[in-house]
Formats: C-alpha cells, structure tokens, sequence
C-alpha cells in the first residue's frame, strides 16, 4: 500500500502544471501539422476516403482478388468512369461546361468581376459566354461540383481502380522475374533490380522468400492494392507520432530527477524510510507514464480505426505481402498483424527510451547536460524507429535485423537501468 | 545510543575526517568548527547518504548500514540545502515526505498541522512554497525534520534565514527535543549553540579536537565565553574563514 501510495506521488510529480501545459500544447501542434496525414483524423481527406474504399472492396472481394475478380473490378471502374463523366456532363453541361478549360475561364471571369477588372481579356470572354451578372456565383457553383464529396469520392474510387489495374499488368511481369531470379547472373539481377528502384541486391536467402511468396500467390493481388493511401497514412502515423512518443516520454521523465537533484529533494529522499528505494517508485512512475502516452497517442486512432469501419476485420487480414508497392516482407503479416507490430515496435523502444532517459537524467547534475544527452537520445531512437519500418523488407535487410534490433535496444536498456540502481543502493550521493 | 567507531572518510586523496569516534547519547549535541572542517560529511554519514571509507555507525550496538530503512526512519534532517518541490504547499510536501519516512496518512495529517503550527507557520499550510521567504522555507524544512518523529534529530545549519524571533522559538523547540532525543546541530555561528547545547563537539585538522560540556571547554582554554574558546582552537583558520 505505502508503495502505491509513493507510486501515486511521484506519478504526480512527472506531471506538474508545466509538463501538461507542453505536452498539450505539442499534442496540438502535431494534430495541425500531421493530422491530415493520418485516415482517422478527418472524415474527408483523401486518406480517409481511401480507407472507407479499401473496407468497401475488402468487404466484396475477401482479403485478395484473383484474376477473375480482377476482371470484375475492371468492370467496376468502367462503370465508375462512365458514371462520372455522366456527373461531369450533368453538371457541368447545365452551365456550358465542358472542359477544364471551360472551368480556368470561368473561375479567371470571376475573379475579374470579383476585382471590377471589367477591362481584362478573361472577363470579356467570360461575360460573353455566361451572364455576366452571376460570374461570380457560377464559379462557386463550378467549384462545388469539382470539390464536393460526391465527385470527390468518385476521383478517388478512379485513382484506386487505376492503381489496382495497373499492378495487375506488372504482376506477369514481376512472375517472369522471380522465375528468372535462379538462372541470371547477378549483375543482370543488379540491373533487374535497379529497375524496380530496389535499393540493394537480392541474397539468396531473399531470392528465396521472394520466390516463395509469388509462387504462393500466383495471379492474386492483396486488397491492400485499394488502400495504397490508407497504407501510407499507417505509415505516416507511425512515424509522425511515434516521433511525438518519443518526444514526450524525454519530456516527462526527463525533468523530475534532474530538479530534484537541483533542488536538493533527491539527498531529502535519500535521507527518509525509504532512501534510495524511492528510485523503484520513480522508474515504475516513468513506466507507467511512456504507457500512458503510448495509449493516449495510439489509442485514439486504434479506436478511431474500429469505430470508423464497422467491419474491418476482411481488412485486417489482407496480407502485407501482395501490395501493389513491391513489399515482401520476411514474414507473412496480415494487415492487422502489421498494425499490432508497428504499436509494439513503438511500445518497446519508447520503453527503453525511456530508461535510458532515466538512467541519463539521474546522471546529471543539472539540465544542461541532460539535455545534451537526452535530445541526441531521443533524435536516434526517432530515427531507429522510422528505419525500422523498413527492416521487415526482403530488399533492405536480413530477417533477423527487426527482432535483433529491438532486442538490442530492450537489453541495452535494461542493461542501463539495472547497473544505475545497483549503483545508486551502494554508492555515495554527493549533491 | 548513537556510536561513530574509528570513522574516517577521503574523497580521491583529500581526507575529510580521520578516525572519529564519538558517542551521542539524549540531549542537544553542538557540532563547531569553521567551514570545511568536515561537519556535513559526518552528518551525511549519520543520515547514509555517504558510507564511511572504514570504521562504522552503531545505533543501539547495530551497524545503521544494515538496519538501512529501519535505522532512517528513527532520524530526522534538514540539510544545509533544505530540497523542497517549488509548486507544493507545506502539508503536500511534509506529508509526501512522511509516506516516503513510512508514517501513516491520517497520522502525518495530524503530525503536518501540529507542527506547521509549532515553527508559525499555521496559516500558510495550503500557500505554495514558491511564495514563501527563506526563513518560512527553512521552518518547512525543521516542521520536515520532526514529522517522522524521530530519535535523532540532524539540523545542518539550521539558523541561515531565520530573523531573530524564529532564531528564539528554534532554539525552544531544540531544547525541549533535547530532553528525550539525540539533537545534533551543526553550525559554525557560535552563539547558535552557547545557549543550548548539552556538549560541543569541535573538529580540528579531520580529526575530533573535543567533545565535552561548554564549562569543561571554557576551563580548558582559558576563556570566559564560547567564542573567545572557539578563536583560541582555531586561531587564523577562523579568522581567515570570517575574512
């Protein structure tokens, strides 16, 4: 009980009024610059809509599409062209729209009229072809129909279609080649590889794997294929607020033992019951906290995630491996699967940040040096985490890598932390 | 009974204090000697927060280094320092400082407002510190020494900040705690001690140069009052450190 209650006093202390008033303050500041960039933060962007089509396809098709639903889907998009160029006419043709050259008119007529240019070039040829009295009011009309959800939605169902067809034709081409892979020599592979903008050679282990997941899935395409955006924006999410991760849990562990040290509350401590076991309660309060910043910044878009979809659980399970983006990866990883790992990839090294941190913060006597060692800290485990994405591709790194990498950094934290407060029950404080 | 047995402690090759050995048994003990004679070494020795290079500390016949919790939660400190968190207000601090010193909550509410109350400070109990003036932070600081109710009670320069009325209720409070704990109080300000210490203990050259009442002081070096004694002992060393 008295530790809870210790525990519940030093969680106090990581969070005083200047911590909250940062840490808001940057939650804010990631929200404008990086929101948009994630499916779940608004209703409307183009990740969003990507997304809401990937669950639309995934729900008809399954997790993948064989050729034969290929050809459906080809069928699909005619349709969905045709339906959009009879929008366009609708729309468009009510007002004598028939271009998008008809459109840059109409929109230079208005600002014309708007600027009471009435001598320019483009509001005489406006005014001629449309009532002059209403530019201004048609333009915002023309604009509605170019921008609003319907349309909108309906470029975008385009896109998506066009990017699933266009893999499609790769996909022979990308069979030939794994076939191939045994019998060419390498700097024809290097040639090979350089084509496909692959950065680094193929070992024979990767060929091996590569070789594996074609064969296993001859002809078929993931439904991923739809989510190319919504696959990024994960992406993205991952590493703009992963990086925030980081950021905040340099933030919140960082100036409590430095002040107290400062302030010459740690010698206080040291002094009392308790003494140097109080180190226990403040690394179970740093623990605690990177949890609940992981929770708070992941947790709202997983919810987001589920709430948005009713069910997502056919995209949950499209493979990770037959994406349109040449993506094989060492394991065979169902979207979902890749969701649950990156989360997990962001949990550990924010976990062993976080003692390193503490570790470094506990070492320093004031907050120059610790913050000499802290940024560097938190900028490489930024940048371990954004490489990481990448290590799960055959192309990049040996298989071992992802797990090697974190299993470094658990130990090497651990390490830290064990050999400190070992340290610090026996040695002298001197303040 | 408080025992420091053939301690001595060096930091790298600089020796602080060279086989002490002293005895401290109920009543208000007067640590004197100029600055950096070695005073709060031995003091953060006694409290753990520095371990002797040999000798030991025995608290009732035991090494405090291995009664640990058991032994800290029998003494109460204010350092020279006094470490308090800025944005907290007197109950909030003493009673986090007293779940630390293991004392039950109800038991340190009541402890915090008898004491906040004992040092004046009885109507800032809810205030933040960092309104307070140095003098209400040091009585935060002595109210913090008390609330654990300890056996040994350690004050490191305790009078710094305080006016001369505080400076006369401290030494109240120091005299009546002498009468049932071991008070130690460690000041180069002579007149801090004169009037209440029981025994004076003086440190010359690292080493114990006396531990004794303040007459058998006086008697040993010729001298009317404490401070004549005090110049006496430590002649230029003094004096350069007043200088």
């Amino acid at each position: 009980m008295r530790f809870w209650n210790i525990l519940w006093g030093e969680m106090r202390r990581y969070w005083r009024p200047f911590t909250l008033i940062v840490v808001a303050a940057l939650l804010l500041m990631w929200n404008v610059l990086f929101g948009s960039s994630s499916f779940a933060e608004r209703k409307g962007t183009d990740p969003a809509i990507a997304y809401d089509l990937s669950v639309e396809y995934s729900e008809r098709f399954g997790e993948t599409i064989d050729p034969n639903e290929r050809a459906e889907v080809e069928a699909d998009y005619e349709k969905a062209l045709a339906a959009l160029n009879d929008q366009y006419e609708k729309y468009m043709g009510q007002y004598d729209i028939h271009s998008e050259d008809d459109c840059h008119l109409l929109y230079s007529a208005a600002d014309a009229a708007r600027n009471k240019d009435y001598e320019s070039e483009d509001y005489r040829k406006g005014a001629e072809r449309w009532d002059a009295d209403n530019l201004e009011e048609l333009a915002e009309t023309c604009n509605q129909i170019f921008w609003d959800k319907i349309s909108y939605e309906i470029a975008h169902r385009k896109q998506m279609l066009e990017s699933i067809l266009r893999w499609a034709e790769h996909v022979d081409e990308w069979e030939q080649f794994v076939a191939s892979l045994p019998t060419i020599d390498r700097s024809s592979l290097e040639e090979r590889t350089k084509e496909w903008e692959i950065a680094n050679e193929y070992s024979p282990s990767s060929e091996k794997r590569l070789t594996q997941v074609m064969q296993a899935n001859s002809g078929r395409l993931s439904l991923l294929e739809c989510v190319y955006d919504a696959g990024e924006s994960f992406q993205g999410h991952f590493q703009f607020w992963g990086a925030l991760i980081f950021i905040l849990c340099g933030l919140i562990v960082l100036p409590l033992p430095v002040g107290n040290r400062v302030s010459g509350v740690t010698a206080m401590q040291y002094s009392t019951r308790t003494g140097r076991r109080v180190i226990f309660a403040q690394s179970g309060g740093a623990i605690l906290n990177t949890l609940l910043v992981n929770a708070a910044v992941d947790g709202w878009f997983t919810a987001i995630f589920f709430l948005r979809a009713k069910n997502t659980l056919h995209l949950w399970n499209c493979p990770m491996n037959l994406c349109s983006y040449p993506r094989i990866l060492w394991l065979d990883l169902t979207f979902g699967q890749f969701v649950w790992l990156s989360y997990g990839k962001v949990l550990l090294l924010s976990l062993a940040l976080t003692g390193i941190l503490f570790v470094l913060s506990h070492l320093s006597k004031n907050y120059l040096p610790a913050l000499a060692l802290a940024v560097p800290s938190v900028i490489l485990f930024i940048k371990l985490s954004y490489e990481m994405d990448y290590m799960l591709n055959i192309d990049l790194y040996a298989w071992f890598i992802y797990p090697l990498t974190l299993l470094v950094s658990a130990v090497v934290a651990m390490a830290a932390v064990m050999i400190f407060v070992n340290r610090t029950r026996k040695a002298d404080y001197a303040d | 009974m408080l025992e420091i047995k053939n301690v001595s402690k060096s930091f790298k090759d600089f020796t602080v204090l060279r086989d002490v050995n002293l005895t401290f048994d109920r009543g208000v003990y007067g640590l004197l000697s100029p600055n950096g004679a070695g005073k709060t070494t031995l003091i953060k020795m006694i409290v753990t927060l520095l371990h002797p290079d040999s000798g030991e500390i025995l608290w009732n016949g035991e090494n405090i280094a291995s009664l640990d919790g058991s032994y800290r939660e029998l003494v109460g400190y204010l350092p020279q320092k006094f470490g308090y968190y800025r944005d907290d207000s007197p109950t909030q601090f003493l009673t986090y400082m007293a779940a630390l010193n293991g004392v039950d909550a109800a038991v340190a509410k009541e402890r915090c407002q008898k004491l906040l109350e004992r040092v004046g400070l009885g109507d800032v109990t809810h205030k933040k510190m960092k309104k307070f003036s140095g003098g209400m932070i040091q009585r935060v600081g002595i109210a913090n020494a008390l609330m654990n109710d300890p056996q040994i009670v350690i004050f490191d320069e305790p009078t710094a900040g305080l006016d001369p009325m505080e400076r006369v209720r401290f030494r109240h409070i120091l005299a009546e705690l002498g009468k049932t704990k071991i008070v130690i109080l460690s000041t180069h300000i002579v007149s801090d001690i004169e009037n209440i210490a029981d025994q004076v203990v003086m440190i010359k050259d690292h080493e114990v140069y006396a531990c004794d009442t303040i007459e058998a002081i006086l008697k040993a070096h010729i001298a009317d009052n404490l401070e004549t004694a005090f110049m006496n002992i430590y002649g230029g060393e003094a004096l350069e450190d007043a200088i």
